[in-house]
Parts: C-alpha cells; structure tokens; sequence
C-alpha cells in the first residue's frame, strides 16, 4: 500500500493513532528531550564526578563549534554570491527561450487579524513582481474565528486588486472543524482546495502546470520571484518530485526593529543561507513554492499540527518513499522581523516566535516513525536524514547552552582536587578564546546583513546604521534565550505531550 | 551561479574533519599543560604553574627575580604557566608595603597556589581618645572630676567594652584545660600550646586548603614557627590563612602557609599590647591607651 494512504500518513500527534503505533509514535515523540536533556544532565553529572572528563566534552566541543562555525562560513559566503547574483540576473531573459506561458501560479496568502495595510503590501508586491498577472491567482484565506473585521479586509482588497490578476479568490476558512487545528495549515489547505474548486477546474488549468506559493500574509517578493521559481521549475529534472525554497529576509520593517529583534531574524535568513548550499539538510521552511499536483496527491498541508511549512515536505518526502528533495532558490522573499510597540513585548515575540520554528521537532516522530513503516524508502536515506535531523535539534537546543553556560561548570562543582589542575584553570580561558576566535565570523556577517539592508530611511540617522554592525555582538545571548532555551522549551512540551498550539506572530507596523 | 558543489563540499568537510581530529589532542594537552620543548630534543614536556592572588593593585610579582605581572585594580591575580616541575621564588614588592616572599614548588599539569599579604609599613594608627571636650570632640584630656562620668567617649566606651569581655582563651583557661583555644573558623582550629600556636584542619579531606598539601600530599596540622610566648591571636579579618598574634614586643600578622618559610610582619610594635577584633576592624590596647587600625 501506498504510504500516503496509510492512516498515519497524516498523524498529528501520538493520540491520533492507536495501539502499539500510539506507543511507538509517542517515545519518539519523547526521543529528542530525552536526548538533549541526558546530555545536559550527563554535563552536570560528570562536571561532579568525572570533571576532567567533562572539560574535555567540552573542550571538544568548543573545537567542533569553531570549526563548524568556519565550514559553515563558507556555505554562507557563497550564498551571498549566489543570491547577489540572481538578484542581478535578468530572469526573463533566461526564459526567453523556453516555452513557460502554460506556467500558472497560485500564491495563497493566508491571514487572521493583521490589518488592511500588511495584506495590502503584500498584494502590491505581487503587482509589482514580473510575470503576466493573468498568469497568477491570488487566494486570500481568511479565518472565519478572525471576525468580520478581517472578512471585510479581504473582500476590501479583493475590491481595490481582483481585476489586476488573473484570477483572485478569498476564501473564509471555518472555525472549529472537527480535526482540525486552528492554525495556517488547516486554513491554506482549505484555500487550496477551494482554489482548485473555483479557479483551476472551472478554467481547465492542469494541476501540473500550476506552482503554488504558500507565502505568510507578510511576505513581500522581490521583483522577478515568480520568473526565478518558473526557471527553476523547469529546468528541474523532475519538478513534482521538488519543493522550491527561497530565502527569507526580514526587511520589511527592519530599520524599525530593535537590535534584538534584527539579530534573530538575521540568525534565520543565515541559517537558511547556508541550508541553500547544503539541499540535502533542507526542508521547506516559512515561505516556500511547490507544484500543485504533487500538493493535490497528497492532500495538501497537514490540518493537525503546527509546522505545516516543513511538514509538507516530509509528507512528500515519505509519500515518495524519499525520492523528494528542496531546490534552493537562493532568491530572496522579505517577511517582517518581530516588533511589538515595546521592547519586552518584542522580545516575547520573538521568543514564542522560535519557540514555534523550533516546534518543528514535531517532525521528529513523523519522520522516524515513518521510516520505521516505510521500508522503500532506502535505508541509508534512511540513516542519513535521521542523523542529520536528530543532530540538528540536538545541537540546536545543547550545544549553546553547554558551551556558553555549562563552560564553568566543572570549574564550579569539580571539587578542590580538580580546581588544582592547570586543566581547570584553563577551561574557561580556552573557552573564552575559542568563542572570541568563533566570533571573528560575525564580521562576515554583518557585511552581508548591511549588503542586503534596503535603503535607510531618511528618519533613521546614520547611527542607525553603525547599530546594525555592532548589533552582532548580542549574538552569545540571542543564540542562547532566542535559540537553545526555545528549543528545549519545545522539545520538552513534546516529551510531555503538551502540545503547542500555533501562534500567529503579530505584525506591527510602526 | 550553481550551488557549493558536492566535491568542494566533501573537500571542505574533510579538511574540517581532519583538523578536528588532529587539533582536538593538542588543544586537550596543551590545556593540561602539556608544552612543545626545544631543548634537547624537540618533545612534548608536561609543565605546571602558580596562581598568585594578591591583594594589592600596584604590586609587582617576581618569579625567580623575573617579573611577571604588576598588579591593577581589576587584575590582582595571575595565573603564571609554562613553569617546569621543580621550586621557584615568589616575591610581591610594593613601595611602603612589606615583601612578601616564598618558595613554592610547582607540579606538572598543577597548579600551586599563593595567597600573598603585604602589610603597610607605617599603618595608620587612630587613637580612640577616652573623653569628649566641652564641645563634645573627642580628647584625651579629662574633664574636671564632676563631669567624668557625662563626658565620657561613647567609642572609647565601645572598644573598651570589647576588652573586658574575657577572650575565648581565657575561658577555656578557666575552664581547666592546659589548651588555649581560640576559636574554630572555616573548620580550622587554633590552638595555643604554651605559646606556640598549632593550627589543625577540621574539614572533609576533600576540602583542605592547598597550603596543606605539597601536590597529593596533605598534612592535617601546621605548626606557626618564629613566634613564641603568643598571648592573644585571632584570625585576621577576612582571611582564614591569617593570624594575628600579639607577642611580648609587639603585635604581628602571621600566614600559616607553612610550605617554606612563614611570612611574620609586623603591624605595631610596642610592649604590653592587647588586641581585639570587630568586624574588619582591629581594636589594640596599651595600658588604658586605645587605637584603632581600619584595614
């Protein structure tokens, strides 16, 4: 049997299944917070009792970060060249001699309550993107459980922009379906199909021929993204076996964010960066792109859960028994990095916001367990993504804190004997050390974060942007309360089973 | 512009990789004190070091007559690597201070600690006159007999106060034993054998203070050599590896550190001095004569 059409397909959570599937589903569910935290505690214990031992985890691990901060370096830096360069490719000239006027793309905007001018940025930088609109439909989904307030702003624009696309729908998601959760996947898949009902049966547009852009209601995409997709679209060797990523940046509003705020959204759009030169490690994230027909035959986003955006790709990626992958666009789309009207409340923001990218943990248990079902899905794909997954959210969620806050550790609880060694003495100086040698690559990427700024604003003075340089050094403190400290948070919930619901990032325009 | 290719990729990988696994025991050996020699032959030679805390800013620390570090307000300690196994002098200097100097040995992948004092040379003595002048300052002239009792110095009265307490000495004294004991802090006794002060570690084995041990070698009593016929001590305030003693001729500070030499300075000569100590303040007594030394 095909595995899509396994009943755990589209499991949620463990309480979805049942019998001996509920019980494995569920330790795998608690497999990632009993990994990170028996290595915290492991820390902790032989910091005690093995404290020669522990400085020497550590000491390696200072070694493998510096290093790895180094090879991962060399992704970023090339990526930079290579979104610097499609940002200056004519991309309609590279489609000029291909045959692409059949190409159609659907871009869902889904949104709940943000206001009229949030939605209305990103309809006019679809307009201003280069493609024939006639070519493109828009979907605005709305929630029903939004109110009539938000009802009113889609059928507000839908009145002011419908006529400039090809097609333009808004559709009510409804409120409470049984099965569902509340939240961007139940509400895009909803779209989608109803995209489908109204827009691509009644005009006999071909699944196959049509791209879907889920974006979030902020993305705002760079002029020729639809013409660098369509390119990538059909130069793959297979597009339907692809999901197309591009990077995000957060630019909409970022000379109004706050040093904190910049620092995080910064830290993602390098992380996804040097994801891009690395596709094997890459899964759809936020933004992303992918061929109708291969969303169709598996009944699109996943209604249950809250990271929907990586989801996709592991259903496609198990459903096709891993012959699945990411093409990296390496194009930008902007988004909106957090700001709240004050700093603490920014802050929040942006810590409920990691919390819930790093909830994509939830993939964890889907992915093995489907790995362990799955048994055509070669095995050493097998092997390879588990590792590369596990350490992911291992690293993500241990490493800084270990390296950061657990570095003295032994010095603290070692005991006199061990304070005695030259070993002990020069723990926390080699740590230090290591970390100021690591931080050298910030430089990088400050010169890459300035080289994508758009232009400042003439109320923003030019301190505004030396900020934006010395901003870097909050690096050691977001990676460790906007980075680890949420991803333990989420891989913890997991473990106890309490679940995350999602959580809409408020957008707010100053 | 096509992505990193896989080969690059792989090339940067293993060269990570490679430098990793090399770099990785020579980091964790160099941290355990591990040097690269050049003499004789070229070989991995295990070193050690000293960690010297002082406790003044401006202070210059010589090992073997080489200075290795002037002391500043925010870094009065100095951890000294590098060192081959074997005995080393320690000297802190300071303009108006007394040296401090030691013979310490240093261990391979150990570190020796040091715990250096320097006294001032002229300490700034205060008297506590035992009277109040008619406009209430206080002086050492007494008030006519009327007004002795209204006019006396409340803080002379206070520091008085602290002398007429009986020490724990003499309690124990009086209590019938031959020991005099002062007092236990920080789990270390001292006691006072007919002048000579014996100083014991009460603790867990585990918790010994370093100037007990000589590398893995730990004793549980010191003896504090170069001060006889001792008639009051206490420990210095906020230090448990100081005494302050008074002798016949005068009052000393004394470190237990009895790994070489015991460093003694002096902080007030004079004969017939009592001493008593409140909070950081030490209080000295020469017949009904009251001083203060603020530290």
């Amino acid at each position: 049997m095909s595995y899509k059409l396994t009943p755990y397909f589209k499991v949620g959570r463990a309480s979805d299944l049942q019998g001996k599937d509920r019980v494995l589903y569920r330790a795998l569910e608690i497999l990632p917070g009993f990994l990170s935290w028996t290595t915290l505690i492991t820390a902790v214990l032989l910091s005690i009792f093995a404290p020669v031992t522990a400085a020497y985890f550590i000491i390696a691990l200072d070694v493998y970060w510096l290093l790895k901060t180094a090879y991962l370096s060399l992704h970023l830096r090339h990526n930079w060249k290579r979104i610097r360069y499609n940002l200056s490719v004519n991309w309609s000239e590279m489609l000029s001699k291909m045959k692409y006027e059949h190409i159609f793309h659907l871009v869902i905007l889904p949104y709940y309550k943000e206001d009229l001018a949030v939605v209305e940025q990103s309809i006019r930088s679809l307009l201003e993107t280069e493609y024939d609109k006639k070519k493109m439909a828009v979907v605005l989904a709305v929630e029903e459980r939004a109110g009539e307030k938000a009802i009113e702003i889609g059928k507000a624009i839908e009145g002011r922009y419908a006529k400039k696309f090809g097609h333009f729908l808004v559709t009510v998601h409804p409120a409470d379906v049984p099965g569902e959760m509340a939240g961007k996947g139940s509400n895009i898949s909803y779209a989608a199909e109803e995209a489908r009902k109204k827009i691509l049966d009644p005009s006999r547009i071909p699944y196959k021929d049509v791209i879907v852009s889920a974006f979030d209601v902020d993305t705002v995409a760079y002029e020729q993204y639809f013409l660098c997709l369509t390119w990538h679209f059909l130069t793959s060797a297979d597009p339907y076996k692809v999901s197309f990523q591009p990077v995000p940046f957060y630019n909409n509003n970022i000379w109004q964010a706050p040093a904190i705020s910049r620092v995080a959204a910064g830290s993602s759009t390098f992380w996804q960066m040097m994801q891009q030169e690395r596709p094997e490690k890459l899964a759809t994230f936020s933004s992303h792109s992918v061929s109708f027909q291969s969303l169709y035959e598996v009944g699109y986003w996943q209604k249950n859960m809250v990271s929907e955006d990586s989801r996709i790709f592991w259903n496609l990626f198990v459903a096709r028994s891993g012959d699945y992958s990411v093409v990296p666009l390496s194009y930008p789309v902007s988004m909106d990095a957090n700001l709240a009207p004050s700093l603490w409340q920014t802050m929040k923001n942006i810590y409920r916001q990691q919390r819930r990218w790093t909830w994509g943990v939830e993939n964890i248990p889907y992915i093995l367990f489907a790995f362990i079902k799955n048994k055509a899905i070669p095995f050493c794909t097998r092997l390879r993504v588990a590792f590369v997954q596990m350490e992911g959210f291992w690293s993500l969620a241990t490493n800084p804190i270990m390296i950061f806050l657990l570095g003295w550790l032994p010095v603290i609880l070692g005991g006199e004997r061990f304070n005695k060694t030259i070993l002990s003495y020069n723990l926390p100086v080699l740590t230090r050390n290591i970390m100021i040698v690591a931080m050298l690559g910030l430089v990088l990427s400050s010169v890459i974060f300035i080289s994508f700024l758009p232009e400042r604003p003439k109320e923003r003075g030019k301190l505004a942007k030396l900020s934006m340089v010395l901003q870097w050094i909050l690096i050691p403190f977001t990676i460790v309360v906007f980075g680890a400290i949420p991803g333990l948070d989420a891989q913890t919930r997991l473990m106890f089973g309490k679940y995350l619901g999602f959580w809409v990032t408020p957008k707010h325009r100053k | 512009m096509k992505p990193l290719s896989r080969t690059k990729r792989r090339i940067y990988l293993i060269f990570f990789a490679l430098v990793f696994v090399v770099s990785l025991p020579l980091v964790i050996l160099y941290a355990r004190g591990y040097r690269l020699t050049l003499s004789e032959a070229l070989k991995f030679g295990r070193t050690g070091g000293f960690y010297i805390a002082a406790t003044q800013s401006g202070a210059e620390i010589y090992i073997d007559s080489k200075l290795v570090k002037k002391t500043g307000i925010f870094q009065k300690n100095v951890l000294v690597q590098n060192l081959k196994p074997g005995s080393y002098d320690i000297k802190v200097v300071k303009d108006g201070f007394h040296t401090w100097t030691k013979t310490l040995s240093v261990f391979s992948e150990t570190v020796t600690e040091a715990h250096p004092f320097m006294l001032p040379e002229n300490p700034e003595l205060v008297e506590v006159p035992p009277y109040l002048s008619d406009s209430g300052m206080p002086t050492s002239t007494p008030p006519k007999a009327s007004l002795i009792n209204t006019l006396r110095n409340p803080e002379y009265i206070q520091a008085a106060a602290l002398f007429s307490v009986a020490s724990s000495k003499e309690t124990a004294l009086k209590s019938g034993t031959s020991t005099e004991i002062l007092g236990i802090q920080r789990k270390l006794s001292v006691e006072n054998r007919d002048g000579r002060l014996y100083i014991e570690w009460l603790g867990k084995s585990a918790d010994i203070p370093s100037y007990f041990c000589q590398y893995e070698q730990c004793k549980s009593s010191i003896t504090l050599a170069g001060l006889s016929a001792v008639k009051v001590f206490d420990f210095y305030p906020g230090r448990g590896d100081l005494l302050i003693i008074a002798v016949s001729d005068g009052i000393y500070v004394a470190e237990m550190d009895d790994r070489s030499a015991q460093n003694i300075q002096p902080l007030f000569p004079g004969k017939n001095l009592d001493f008593r100590i409140d909070g950081d303040v030490i209080f000295i007594k020469q017949a009904k004569r009251m001083y203060f030394l603020s530290l």
